[in-house]
C-alpha cells in the first residue's frame, strides 16, 4: 500500500498498482514495496486527489501506452479515444478541469493529461475567438490596432467563405 | 494573404489591465506548454470538422488559427510553439484561398514550425493546387516526418524530383485520377534517401524507380493498383528478406506485366509478418508472386478476391468456375494450405452483372448489390455477397475447415438465403464459433433455420456463441403474419440453449429495419439485447452504453484474431 497526505493534510491510502500510475509517486517509492511514511503531494488537494485516484482505479489494469513523438498526425495517434466512462468522469466544472489536468501534469500521469486537455480542446472546437473568451471568460488584452486586425481578419475569411 | 497574415502577426503591446485580470483565471494556471498541447489537439479537431463533406464551405480555411486571436497570452503562446504550425494540411476548405495567398501560407508554416517534424496532408480536393504548391512539399520534404498526398488532379503536373527526407517515417501518396492508360504523375524518386521510412502506401499510380524505399526499416507496405515494372518488382520482391521489421504487407490489385516469378529465392522468410493482404482479380502473376513467401504461423492472413464489374462481365456459370479456382488455389499449399487463413474475404462487386444474368432473383437488385460495402467499421472473417440462393457460400462452407472460423464473423450481405437447409449447411459447420455477425436481409429463414431442427441437431445451438450480431436485418412488417414468429423462433433457440446450460449470449441488432420495442421484449429474458442505428424503431434509454466498450467490434477483432 502507498500512503499520500495532500496540501489540505487530508491522508489517502492506495494500493501500489494504483499508486504507481503516477510517474512522480513511482519515483518517489523508488518502486519498491509498501511506504511506510506518508508521500507529500503539496500541489495537489483532497477534492482534486479523490478525482485523481478515481481515475487511476478505473485504469488500473489498462496496458501501457505507447509513446506518441511529437508532430506525429492524429490518424497515427491511438483512436481509441476516450470511453465512456472517460467522457463522463471528465464532464466536471471547468475550475476543476483545469486542476485536475495540473494534477495530472504534476504527477505526471499522461493518459490523465490528455484526457483533461482533450476536454478542454473539445469544449473550443467550432467556437470563434470570442465564443472561447466568453467561456473562459478572458479579457482578449489586445491593443485597439490589433484588435482591429483580427476583427479585419475574420471580415476577410468570412469574404473568403461568401 | 494579410487575411492570413493578420492571424498571425505577433502584438507588440496590449493593455495592461486586461492582462492582470486574465492572469488571474483558473485558465491561466495551466502553463503555456500544456495550453500549447491543447491548442494542437484543437488544430487537430478542427482539421476534422474541415474534413467533413457534410459542413464543405461553412468553415473557414485554417480554422484553428483562432486560438492565436483569443489573447494576448494565446497568442504568445501559439507563436511559442512550433509543433502547433507544424501540419501543412491542405483540403477542400484551402481550396477557397486563392494559389499565391495559398503558397505563402505554406512558406508561413515553414517558418513558424522552426525545428519541429512536419506533417503533410493534401487529400480531398486537391485539384485546386498548382504545380508550385505541391513543389513546395516536395523541395521541403527533408522537413517532413510524416507524408499523406492525394492528388485529384486530371492534368500533368510535373513535379520536381523528390529529395532525400532524412525525417521521413510515412509516405502515402495516391493519385486519384491514374489508370494504366491515364498516366498523370510519375513521381520520380532516383536521387532520393530515406533512411527512416517506414510505412509506404501508394494507390494508383506508376513507379519508375522504388528503390530508394525498399529499406530495412519498414514495418508496413501497402501497394494499390500501381503498375510495377518488372525490375522494380523483383527489386521490391527481393528486398523483402532484408525487412525483418515488416509486420503488414498489403498488395492489391497490383499489375506486373512481363514478370516471371521463378526469379525469386523459392522460401522467402517474413517472421515478422503479422499481416498480409493479397487482393487480386484473376490468376496474375501477384499471385503466384506471393506463393513463395512463407509467413509465420501466427499471421493473420488475409485473402480478399474482388472481382471487378469492368473486367469480369462474365456468364454466371463463368464466375462460378473462378470461385471453384478461388477455392482451389486457397485449399492447395500455399501459405501453408486454408488453414493457415485466419480470413478470407470473398466480395463480389459484379453481384448485379451477374444476377442479370440470372431470371430466378429479379428482385435482387433493389437490395443495394453492388453498392460495395455500406460499411467500413464492418469487420467480418468471411465476407461473402452472395448472389443465387447463396451458392457461393455453400462453395465456400464446403471448403473452410472448422478452425478457420472457429472464433471469427460469418456475414453474408444482400443475402438471399432464404433456404433454411442451406442455413442448416452453414451453422452445422460453426459449432465452435463464438462471434457470429451477419448482414442479412431476411432473417425469418435463419430464424427458422436456428429454431426449427435445434433439438435433434445439437451443433445448430452453436454451443460456444457468447456474441451475435445481426446487421442491417430487414425484418418483416408489423402486419405480416409471420412477423412474430421470427422473434419466437430466435427466442425458443435461445431457451433450448438456455436450458442446455449455454452462455447467454449478447444479442446485437445494428441498423435493423421494422424493430419494435415488442421485439425487444420478447427477447429480453433471453438474451442482453442491444439495439444500435435502428430504423423505425425503438427508444432505448442509452442504447450504445449497453454494450461494453471491450465487445465493441474494433475492439474485439485483433484479439480473436490472434487466438
Amino acid at each position: 500500500m502507498v500512503t499520500v497526505v495532500v496540501s489540505d493534510g487530508v491522508t489517502f491510502t492506495m494500493e501500489q498498482d494504483v499508486a504507481f500510475q503516477c510517474g512522480l509517486i513511482a519515483d518517489f517509492a523508488g518502486g519498491g514495496g509498501d511506504q511506510e511514511e506518508p508521500i507529500p503531494i503539496q500541489a495537489v488537494n483532497s477534492t482534486v486527489m479523490r478525482k485523481v485516484i478515481e481515475y487511476c482505479e478505473h485504469h488500473r489494469n489498462d496496458p501501457p501506452q505507447p509513446e506518441v513523438p511529437e508532430g506525429t498526425p492524429l490518424e497515427r495517434k491511438d483512436r481509441r479515444g476516450r470511453d465512456a466512462w472517460d467522457k463522463q468522469f471528465i464532464q466536471v466544472e471547468q475550475e476543476l478541469l483545469f486542476e485536475i489536468i495540473l494534477a495530472a501534469n504534476y504527477l505526471n500521469i499522461k493518459p490523465l493529461l490528455d484526457l483533461g486537455c482533450s476536454q478542454v480542446a473539445e469544449m473550443m472546437k467550432g467556437k470563434t475567438p470570442a465564443e472561447i473568451q466568453q467561456m473562459f471568460n478572458i479579457v482578449n488584452g489586445f491593443t485597439a490596432d490589433e484588435e482591429a486586425q483580427n476583427g479585419e481578419g475574420e471580415e476577410k475569411a468570412r469574404n473568403l467563405n461568401s | 494573404m494579410q487575411d492570413i497574415k493578420s492571424f498571425l502577426v505577433p502584438i507588440s503591446s496590449n493593455p495592461e489591465e486586461g492582462r492582470q485580470y486574465n492572469a488571474k483565471l483558473p485558465s491561466s494556471r495551466l502553463p503555456p506548454e500544456i495550453w500549447g498541447d491543447i491548442m494542437c489537439m484543437y488544430r487537430d479537431m478542427c482539421s476534422g470538422l474541415e474534413l467533413d463533406s457534410r459542413i464543405l464551405g461553412l468553415l473557414p480555411p485554417f480554422l484553428w488559427i483562432a486560438v492565436a486571436q483569443v489573447c494576448h497570452r494565446w497568442r504568445e503562446t501559439a507563436l511559442g510553439h512550433p509543433a502547433l504550425w507544424s501540419h501543412v494540411v491542405l483540403q477542400a476548405t484551402t481550396q477557397q484561398l486563392d494559389n499565391p495567398l495559398r503558397r505563402s501560407m505554406i512558406s508561413e508554416l515553414f517558418h513558424r514550425s522552426g525545428k519541429c517534424p512536419m506533417t503533410f496532408v493534401g487529400r480531398g480536393v486537391f485539384k485546386g493546387f498548382d504545380v508550385i504548391e505541391v513543389s513546395l512539399i516536395v523541395e521541403n520534404i527533408h522537413r517532413f516526418r510524416y507524408v499523406s498526398m492525394a492528388i485529384e488532379s486530371q492534368t500533368v503536373l510535373e513535379l520536381p524530383p523528390f529529395p532525400s527526407a532524412p525525417l521521413l517515417e510515412v509516405f502515402h501518396f495516391d493519385l486519384h485520377y491514374w489508370t494504366p492508360t491515364r498516366r498523370i504523375l510519375p513521381p520520380v524518386f532516383s536521387d532520393s534517401d530515406f533512411p527512416e521510412i517506414q510505412n509506404i502506401e501508394f494507390l494508383r499510380s506508376s513507379f519508375s524507380n522504388i528503390n530508394p524505399f525498399l529499406r530495412s526499416t519498414l514495418t508496413r507496405i501497402s501497394i494499390f493498383s500501381c503498375v510495377l515494372n518488372a525490375p522494380d518488382c523483383s527489386a521490391f520482391l527481393s528486398s523483402l528478406q532484408a525487412m525483418s521489421g515488416l509486420r503488414e504487407l498489403l498488395l492489391t490489385s497490383i499489375v506486373v506485366p512481363e514478370f516471371d516469378p521463378h526469379i525469386l529465392p523459392r522460401d522467402l522468410q517474413l517472421s515478422a509478418l503479422r499481416f498480409l493482404e493479397i487482393v487480386t482479380t484473376d490468376d496474375s502473376s501477384i499471385m503466384r508472386l506471393v506463393s513463395r513467401i512463407s509467413i509465420p504461423h501466427n499471421t493473420r492472413t488475409h485473402f480478399h478476391f474482388r472481382s471487378d464489374p469492368p473486367r469480369y462481365q462474365f456468364r454466371w456459370d463463368e464466375f462460378e468456375r473462378f470461385i471453384h479456382e478461388i477455392r482451389d488455389f486457397l485449399t492447395s499449399n500455399v501459405f501453408g494450405g486454408l488453414p493457415t487463413f485466419r480470413s478470407i474475404r470473398l466480395q463480389a462487386l459484379v453481384a448485379s452483372e451477374l444476377l442479370a444474368w440470372h431470371d430466378e432473383l429479379p428482385e435482387e437488385p433493389r437490395l443495394g448489390v453492388g453498392d460495395g460495402d455500406p460499411d467500413p467499421d464492418f469487420r467480418v472473417r468471411v465476407k461473402a455477397v452472395v448472389a443465387r440462393k447463396g451458392s457461393l457460400l455453400r462453395l465456400l462452407c464446403g471448403s473452410l475447415p472448422q478452425s478457420a472460423v472457429r472464433t471469427g464473423f460469418i456475414a453474408t450481405k444482400y443475402s438471399t438465403l432464404r433456404m433454411s437447409s442451406l442455413w442448416h449447411g452453414l451453422l452445422n459447420t460453426m459449432n465452435e464459433i463464438r462471434h457470429l455477425q451477419l448482414s442479412i436481409s431476411r432473417p425469418v429463414y435463419f430464424c427458422r433455420a436456428l429454431s426449427k431442427r435445434s433439438e435433434a441437431q445439437p451443433t445448430l445451438l452453436l454451443p460456444k456463441l457468447e456474441r451475435l450480431i445481426l446487421y442491417r436485418a430487414r425484418f418483416l412488417h408489423s402486419q405480416h403474419p409471420f412477423r412474430s414468429t421470427t422473434f419466437q423462433q430466435i427466442k425458443s433457440w435461445l431457451r433450448l440453449r438456455a436450458e442446455r446450460g449455454y452462455k447467454i449470449p449478447t444479442l446485437e441488432f445494428r441498423k435493423a429495419v421494422n424493430f419494435h420495442e415488442g421485439d425487444l421484449d420478447t427477447l429480453r429474458d433471453c438474451a442482453d439485447v442491444v439495439v444500435w442505428d435502428y430504423e423505425e424503431i425503438i427508444l432505448l434509454d442509452d442504447p450504445p452504453h449497453a454494450i461494453p466498450a471491450a465487445l465493441s467490434t474494433d475492439n474485439l477483432e485483433p484479439q480473436l484474431l490472434m487466438d
